[in-house]
């Protein structure tokens, strides 16, 4: 705050009293805000880093990204009005960017603003205020033993942060094997670790269900299974390395998404012909092809509707409808996301079925699903992914069904989820002592 | 749900289809979505924006320069509108399903080329209606064309090409845009930039005219323009602006000396750059005659008269009063007496006219009136100059020898406070000096003052332009390709 005030002062020229004392008492406030928050104090001096930092203290980080960007942009807008010979169109350009930086600045502001109220258990029309004198909450909210964060932004990481198994998986000849050290982005120039430390070998035949947490990577895993979205790993499934012979293997793997993403102007029967094009190979005949295609449509009861649109459908058949578009390359392993969304009991319960038919035929089938007790006696394994200390997913269990159970100390798995979830999210906040409950299980 | 039934053996690490035989299935895709969805819908939309047009444009489109640029400017902003919003939401709309299908083998390429196929046919049947509405809302279309056979083919080449540049660069943003709401936010802007900055009715300032050629607006602008010859067209808004002006009254007053003044003035830069300019001309007695006949036809000179009818009684008051032959007058034609004063020759003259019986002899016709025409037959002019046209009447005389001749003229300098006054209207000096010749000095030179270089009617600069509309479109395709190989790092 003082610099970006000081900034304004050399360029307009003249400083004002009374702006430069509440840039003051609003960086003296927002130093003990962010310490209250675990965050370093002196971190309001420095100009991007500031607004960063207060949302993280206000759970709103991406947000936190942006402002941070809005700032810089200002910053520079105002460097480049002191330093380059302005004219009048110049000088309009400068007025348009900088009108345009503070409005979006504005709507950003108000989300952390109104993120940090709720981390302070106060109330909306503190944001108001925030906004126009900002420096009153700031030092209030600063000073005021009354006003303390619910949580802190740097109390949660846990010993499970630093904990690293180390071990691998055995490479099975027939099979899933995954040994993925760590999956990784980068966010704001920062890198990010999305997964991490996960090892599992999975047997031919066997349906397993992947629990986790919302944010706790479950997509992100399935995504780096099926090479898809690499990541540091090594992922072999009957004896072949996906990663390395991609190109082969991504029609060994069928990922159903969770969306029915489907084109919703072609027919049943047009929908698979082309993913059958698309899928199979060049040496099946036109005539093998329609042979599958309606092979495929009577293993998911397609076949009365193969003329409808896709639009026409019902939910459940354009779930079936999704899944046959996979089916049809006969792929090894099969990987569906969350295929019971928008699917009532009884439906749902068919699906499942039916996919377990599908693993008896010796394939892998790896679900994910937020109602798991309906249908848990259909599976033979069970991942849970949970988030660590640094956010990160780790593997807190894999294993049999009934054995999770014991390792967790629960009856369902919609239990074995919420002792895992963070406290804030309405979970236990377990994670940590699942991770390394595993570990030590795993490898001593 | 049927049982699994025997699996059908499906060979694994074998040849699947590769990038030329994917187009196909997502060219039969694209056509299906225009059949059962609203893709069709802007075959509709593009006769109707065409009818709009068409209707503006109709009067002066080919006939006028100003007429011509309008046209172009329509034409471009019918093709760009229907070009950008064929494809703005053609890939954004499915992008999860792009996705989806892209992990299951599909290439960008053959996706963005299937594209490509698509809209190139979309566009050209939106051209063609286009063309064909405009022809019934009235717009006329020379038969003979300049780069092809027909002229509605020339301008149907460019608007398709304008089309499908527009088509490629929205199919671009489609590809960047993660929804639908983020293309058709992104959209007008696009759409003000490519119409503000085409560089063709708005003029732009210095800075802002190199964006002009990023702008797809401006080759079409440019295309059209030499196609249906701009430069060789009149300009009519100065004539059309007088026109409304002639009823305008034009007056006021000047002195000798301030036009004196004016002349004189050494520092006057325009009388320094124009000394040797001709300002009357050598003329010959072909010229002068040339100039009677158009000042008789124009101005009705032939019936000024020059002598006026007068009888007895004029002529004699008019030497009675006349100052010159006062002494005459005064002189004593008796002289006086002792009973009577002297008589003068002019009270002899003023008894005269005042007596009775001289009265019918007085108001006698000593002049009949004569006009101009009846002189110069009597002269026999045209006889006269007959053989003699070309003879030289004067030297040239420059704007230098005008102001010396000026500057040392006594008798000018004398009556410096002599006042012309003038009134009239501008109809009446459009009268003086010919209509039909002022309308086509203004048109011709406002049309050379307007020429255009870019507008030239020349194969190189038609062919500049559609080598450049192709390039726009080529590039916008590899960009939406570049940016489609992206989405697997969409988030989820």
């Amino acid at each position: 705050m003082l610099v970006i005030f000081a900034i304004n002062a050399i360029n307009q020229g003249s400083v004002d009293p009374f702006g430069g004392l509440m840039s003051l008492l609003m960086t003296v406030g927002l130093w003990r805000i962010l310490q209250k928050s675990g965050v370093a104090g002196w971190w309001t001096l420095i100009p991007c880093a500031c607004d960063y930092k207060l949302s993280l203290c206000a759970g709103r980080e991406p947000e936190g990204r942006v402002l941070a960007v809005l700032d810089g942009v200002g910053v520079a807008l105002n460097f480049l009005d002191i330093w380059i010979a302005t004219d009048a169109i110049f000088d309009g350009f400068m007025a348009l960017a900088l009108l345009i930086v503070a409005l979006i600045d504005l709507v950003y502001e108000v989300r952390v603003y109104s993120g940090l109220t709720e981390v302070y258990g106060c109330r909306k029309r503190w944001v108001l205020l925030w906004l126009t004198v900002g420096f009153i909450p700031a030092m209030l909210w600063g000073y005021k033993k009354k006003y303390q964060p619910r949580w802190k932004a740097e109390d949660i990481k846990g010993e499970a942060a630093n904990f690293f198994s180390g071990g691998r998986a055995d490479v099975l000849g027939q099979g899933l094997t995954v040994n993925l050290e760590e999956r990784t982005v980068y966010e704001f120039f920062k890198k990010k670790r999305l997964l991490r430390d996960i090892h599992m070998s999975v047997e031919p035949g066997h349906m397993v269900l992947l629990l986790g947490g919302s944010g706790a990577g479950k997509t992100t895993y399935l995504n780096a299974v099926n090479g898809y979205e690499k990541a540091k790993a090594e992922v072999v499934l009957n004896g072949v390395n996906v990663y390395k012979h991609y190109k082969e293997m991504q029609y060994d793997v069928g990922f159903v998404p969770q969306m029915d993403l489907m084109r919703s102007s072609d027919s049943v029967v047009r929908t698979l012909m082309d993913a059958a094009k698309l899928r199979l190979p060049l040496d099946f005949s036109a005539a093998d092809r329609r042979a599958r295609v309606e092979e495929v449509m009577k293993i998911f009861g397609l076949l009365p509707m193969q003329g409808h649109l896709v639009e026409k459908l019902s939910g459940g058949q354009r779930k079936r409808l999704s899944i046959a578009m996979e089916y049809l390359a006969n792929p090894s392993l099969f990987i569906l996301d969350e295929p019971d969304s928008g699917l009532d009991g009884v439906m749902a319960r068919e699906l499942f079925g039916h996919l377990r038919q599908i693993a008896n035929q010796g394939k892998i089938v790896i679900v994910i699903t937020h109602t798991p007790d309906r249908v848990i006696d259909l599976f033979d394994d069970v991942i849970v992914l949970a988030k660590d200390g640094n956010r990160t997913g780790r593997l807190a269990y894999f294993g049999p069904v009934d054995q999770a159970r014991t390792f967790f100390g629960k009856e369902s798995m919609e239990e074995i989820v919420k002792s895992i979830n963070r406290v804030e999210e309405g979970g236990e906040g377990r994670a940590d002592e699942f991770i390394l409950k595993y570990g030590e299980v795993q490898h001593g | 749900m049927a049982e699994l039934g025997t699996q059908t053996t499906v060979r694994r690490r074998l040849r699947h289809r590769g990038r030329l035989s994917q187009i196909p299935i997502y060219l039969g895709k694209q056509i299906r979505f225009f059949i059962y969805q609203s893709d069709w819908k802007v075959l509709p939309m593009a006769t109707i924006v065409a009818a709009l047009v068409g209707l503006v444009i109709r009067r002066d489109f080919l006939q006028t320069m100003e007429g011509n640029l309008k046209g172009a400017f329509a034409l471009t902003c019918v093709a760009i509108w229907n070009g950008c919003f064929n494809s703005i939401q053609a890939i954004c709309r499915e992008r999860p399903i792009i996705k989806r299908e892209h992990r299951s083998g599909m290439h960008i390429t053959s996706y963005v080329a299937s594209h490509m196929i698509y809209q190139f046919f979309l566009c050209l049947a939106q051209t063609g209606l286009s063309l064909y509405v405009m022809g019934l809302m009235g717009v006329q279309f020379p038969a003979e064309g300049f780069m092809t056979m027909t002229m509605v083919t020339d301008v149907g080449i460019t608007m398709l090409l304008i089309s499908y540049a527009a088509d490629m660069m929205s199919l671009f943003i489609s590809s960047v845009a993660h929804s639908t709401t983020g293309a058709m936010t992104v959209m007008p802007f696009v759409l003000i930039f490519q119409l503000v900055f085409s560089g063709g009715i708005l003029p732009l300032p210095d800075w802002a005219r190199p964006l002009a050629n990023y702008t797809i607006s401006n080759y079409g602008i440019k295309a059209i323009a030499s196609q249906s010859g701009y430069n060789e067209a009149p300009m009519v808004t100065a004539w059309n602006t007088l026109q409304k002006m002639r009823d305008n009254q034009i007056g006021g007053s000047v002195t000798l000396g301030q036009i004196l003044d004016a002349l004189s003035d050494q520092d006057n830069q325009f009388l320094i750059t124009h000394e040797d300019m001709e300002i009357i001309p050598s003329l010959t007695v072909g010229d002068l005659a040339e100039v009677w006949r158009a000042a008789d036809q124009s101005l009705g000179l032939e019936d000024v008269e020059i002598l006026h009818s007068m009888t007895l009684r004029e002529a004699l008051t008019a030497l009675l009063q006349a100052q010159e032959l006062e002494q005459l007058w005064l002189w004593e034609a008796v002289p006086a007496t002792a009973a009577t004063p002297a008589i003068t020759l002019g009270d002899m003259l003023q008894a005269l006219l005042e007596d009775p019986q001289a009265q019918p002899a007085l108001d006698g016709t000593v002049l009949e009136a004569l006009t101009l025409g009846q002189a110069l037959d009597a002269l026999d002019l045209e006889e006269a100059i007959q053989g003699k046209e070309e003879q030289t009447v004067n030297q040239p005389v420059t704007l230098g020898q005008m102001v010396d001749f000026v500057g040392n003229n006594q008798a000018l300098q004398a009556m410096s406070d002599r006042e012309f006054t003038f009134t009239a209207t501008l109809g009446d000096i459009l009268s003086l000096f010919g209509e039909d010749n002022v309308k086509t000095l203004i048109q011709e030179k406002t049309a050379a003052a307007s020429r255009v270089a870019d507008y030239d009617r020349t194969i190189e600069n038609v062919l500049k332009n559609w080598e450049a509309l192709i390039l726009f479109a080529m590039v916008f395709a590899v960009l939406s390709v570049m940016s489609l190989e992206f989405i697997d790092r969409d988030k989820r």
